[in-house]
């Protein structure tokens, strides 16, 4: 599987594209409003209620090694670097102290629950629901096309990495052995995949405009989605906890 | 047809000259063509007769992308398109260019097919209403939402063809646009031009077939950037027929009513077999004439037992059972997605069975290094572009040589011999990207041979070449098998088939449903399930009772009296 996007039939692919692209950054101001870990993690635990409910859980699972270092290094960093009021210590380990591991948690946590807020937007929605989500918000047409366009490009230069790959396997190029010699093996696929790359992305533009992209008047979508009640219930749900945070971050 | 055809021209070229940067030759030399509504013509030609050039000019993709002199006029319903940008056009002119998969870029089946309306403004109510129909037609039925960049080869080309299909434009250009489906899919996207044709559309197809030429309003066949013969098949491919030329095969009926001495008008089937048995007395054979009678067991080259594999969740090899032996000439064929190059990336290690053992030379496959694997089996690609990457053709078999661990004493003398065999000799320094596709398919095969592997894969070696340089490759094929190299060839041309091979293997839904020689040809429930059609000249010679692989066979059969002799 070279896309993000999964195809299901989940609370998030019933949500307009509209929606999800407001409550993204939703999301993100809401990991950004607290350095509690533990609401944090209850916002990260909440994410992933809406993964499993979406039947995205899968996606998250294969993310989980980023997922996983995404939260340890911060974590780890801050353990050491932030003193604290008190600067108590943390289990005996010199220079770590409670408060670091505290504050290194939310700031591990807050990445994780913006990566997976991210993967959530990107797996039940397609590349062209964003683009036309995007002219929703004003944004013209082959703007939005061309913010979406290195979504549409990575599985184009997976799929040429792996052709290539194969056709140079086939021509004795072990890429199967210990780790270093494998990435010698990755260097010379690496020119014939940037040009094949290069000249795909060109055919690319002329067959874009030999189907009338960028063609003067009005352009229709099949992908339109109307605000439905799930859409309207999700916002409030996410406006509300942004403005209880805030105003508990305001009383702080 | 003709008579009923409104006379307005819907493409006009006017005197059109181009020649692309960076090359001495005109791709188009004063060319003047207009193309009436509603009319379907073929354009042949052999490689480098300036087609794509012409179909890129239709919708000014030539000159606005392809940089180079240009001079002329092209005109779309009597307006110049010089003016007009490329977007512009795509509302006249439909385009389905040969390379189909560079036109696949949305998420899914449906997403691609409504692209190219949405531009255009269609309400998408009918965008919808239209995508259901096609995708019926198309077989695409249930699924609307796979991921296009999974599909198959031949599923990405008829996606390719839809989506312009999809466009609903006056005029429909064909860039070979059948080159990757079986006989009975191509057949499927004939009919379905013959309906948009029948709508009032302008339809131009590229394509190699003189067949598919004989059911249009008109054929053009250019050489060297020029018109060289232009109307009605009727009239043009007899005149042919007495002065051939390279690269263009002659209609196979007509071929052999020709060399018969019968006058030669298009004709069906049926018709030239009254015409034939009018003048000869042909009798019944069975099975084909020719008996190899395959007695002795060879030694086993390539062993596949109970393979299976799948993708993802869908099961591409159900149970294969399959032993290639020393010195064969294996032909495989089958329907678009019924497992053939699966079953050849597993032989040559690229892929692992969920399920079974592959075993080269009485080796398993899965114990092999890539090195060995190279070293014993040589893989030629479908797309020689996908092969080569380097940009002098010397470097190209080194690379092979050097991943082997080849001493480099042996360098020279190899790559000589490489280059020989496929015809290239004093070619070393050329770039690879800069010759014809039938050249980059020989420093393909040349960039295997140099590992001298007693087996060679080529997948579909004749795809996209014209009949000569189909010809060469073939006869090139043909005595590296003389020479002792196992050959194992997935083809979707029965022709080249029957022709060639030893011993043809038929597979559908990731079994093999045959084995044997090319009287498994006779057997059209076989046929059926392997999405094969018969070729003419052997579904003629299949009402004699055996299946000729050529035309010069079948005529020497109905001459030497084999079948029959000339009636007093």
């Amino acid at each position: 599987m070279m896309t993000v996007y999964r195809v299901r039939r989940g609370f998030l692919h019933g949500l307009s594209p509209v929606t999800k692209l407001m409550l993204l950054p939703g999301v993100f101001l809401l990991s950004l409003l607290s350095d509690d870990p533990f609401v944090l993690a209850g916002l990260t635990a909440g994410l992933i209620a809406v993964a499993v409910g979406s039947r995205l859980h899968g996606l998250v699972w294969s993310s989980r090694v980023i997922l996983g270092l995404l939260f340890v290094f911060p974590a780890v960093m801050w353990t050491f670097m932030y003193q604290g009021m008190n600067g108590r210590g943390f289990m005996g380990i010199p220079g770590a102290t409670t408060e670091g591991v505290l504050y290194g948690s939310a700031m591990g946590l807050r990445l994780v629950a913006m990566l997976v807020a991210g993967l959530l937007l990107l797996g039940s929605t397609r590349v062209e629901e964003i683009a036309w989500g995007l002219t929703r918000f004003g944004l013209p047409y082959r703007l939005s096309f061309a913010l979406t366009l290195a979504f549409r490009l990575v599985p184009l230069f997976f799929e040429t990495y792996r052709t290539i790959e194969e056709a140079q396997r086939s021509r004795g190029l072990d890429i199967r052995r210990s780790a270093l010699e494998r990435l010698r093996g990755v260097i010379p696929l690496l020119i014939p995949v940037f040009v094949a790359g290069l000249r795909r992305t060109d055919q690319l533009a002329v067959a874009l405009e030999a189907k009338g992209f960028g063609r003067p008047g009005k352009r229709t979508s099949v992908v339109s989605r109307v605000m439905r009640a799930g859409d309207w219930i999700a916002l409030a749900a996410t406006v509300l906890l942004i403005v209880f945070f805030g105003v508990v971050r305001a009383s702080l | 047809m003709s008579e009923k055809l409104s006379p307005t021209p819907a493409i006009e070229l006017r005197d059109v000259h181009f020649t692309y940067q960076g090359t001495q030759m005109p791709a188009l030399n004063g060319i003047s063509l207009a193309f009436l509504r509603g009319s379907f013509t073929v354009v042949m030609g052999p490689s480098g007769a300036g087609k794509t050039t012409l179909a890129r000019c239709i919708n000014g993709i030539v000159p606005k992308y392809y940089r180079g002199d240009f001079s002329g006029d092209v005109r779309l319903s009597d307006q110049s398109i010089g003016a007009r940008t490329v977007p512009e056009n795509a509302a006249d002119v439909g385009m389905v260019f040969q390379d189909f998969e560079s036109q696949i870029f949305s998420t899914d089946i449906l997403l691609d097919l409504s692209f190219g309306p949405e531009n255009l403004g269609h309400p998408p109510a009918d965008i919808l209403d239209r995508a259901r129909e096609i995708m019926h037609s198309l077989h695409f039925e249930g699924m609307s939402d796979r991921d296009s960049t999974a599909l198959s080869g031949g599923q990405k080309q008829r996606l390719a063809i839809a989506s312009v299909l999809m466009m609903h434009t006056p005029i429909i250009v064909l860039d070979e646009p059948t080159t990757d489906l079986d006989p009975l899919s191509r057949i499927e996207i004939l009919e379905l031009l013959a309906v948009i044709r029948r709508s009032g559309r302008t339809v131009i197809l590229i394509d190699h077939s003189p067949e598919v030429a004989l059911s249009a309003d008109r054929v053009i066949v250019l050489n060297a950037g020029e018109v060289v013969a232009d109307g009605d098949p009727v009239t043009v491919f007899p005149a042919m027929l007495s002065m051939p030329m390279p690269g263009i095969r002659a209609p196979q009926l007509m071929d052999a009513l020709r060399r018969l001495g019968i006058p030669p008008c298009p004709v069906t089937v049926a018709e030239t077999e009254a015409l034939i048995r009018n003048r000869y007395r042909v009798g019944s054979a069975s099975g084909t004439r020719e008996s190899e009678s395959r007695t002795a067991i060879p030694e086993p080259a390539i062993r596949v037992e109970g393979v299976r594999f799948s993708y993802s969740s869908s099961r591409v090899l159900d149970g294969i059972d399959l032993m290639i032996g020393r010195g064969d000439f294996v032909a495989l064929l089958g329907r678009n997605g019924s497992g053939k190059t699966t079953l050849a990336k597993h032989v040559n290690g690229i892929l692992t069975p969920d399920e079974g053992q592959v075993w080269i030379g009485g080796m398993p496959v899965s114990g092999m290094s890539a090195g060995d694997l190279a070293r014993s089996i040589g893989y030629v690609f479908q797309n020689p572009d996908h092969q080569l990457f380097c940009p002098r053709i010397r470097e190209e078999l080194e690379f092979g040589l050097r991943q082997g661990g080849i001493d480099k004493s042996e360098w020279d003398g190899r790559i000589e011999s490489a280059l020989e065999a496929v015809g290239l000799t004093g070619r070393e320094t050329a770039d690879p990207f800069m010759l014809t596709k039938g050249d980059r398919q020989r420093v393909a095969v040349a960039s295997v041979l140099v590992m001298t592997p007693r087996i060679i894969v080529l997948d579909e070696p004749t795809t996209g070449l014209d009949h000569r340089d189909q010809l060469g490759m073939m006869a090139l094929i043909e005595r590296l098998n003389r020479e002792g190299h196992t050959i194992v060839m997935i083809t979707h041309s029965m022709t080249v088939a029957m022709q060639f091979a030893k011993r043809i293997v038929l597979m559908a839904g990731g079994r093999v449903i045959g084995d044997g020689d090319r009287s498994l040809f006779m057997r059209d429930e076989l046929l059926v399930e392997a999405g094969l059609r018969r070729p003419p000249i052997a579904d003629l010679s299949a009402r004699f009772g055996w299946i000729a692989s050529s035309v010069e066979e079948f005529v020497a059969c109905v001459r030497e009296g084999a079948c029959g002799g000339e009636q007093p």
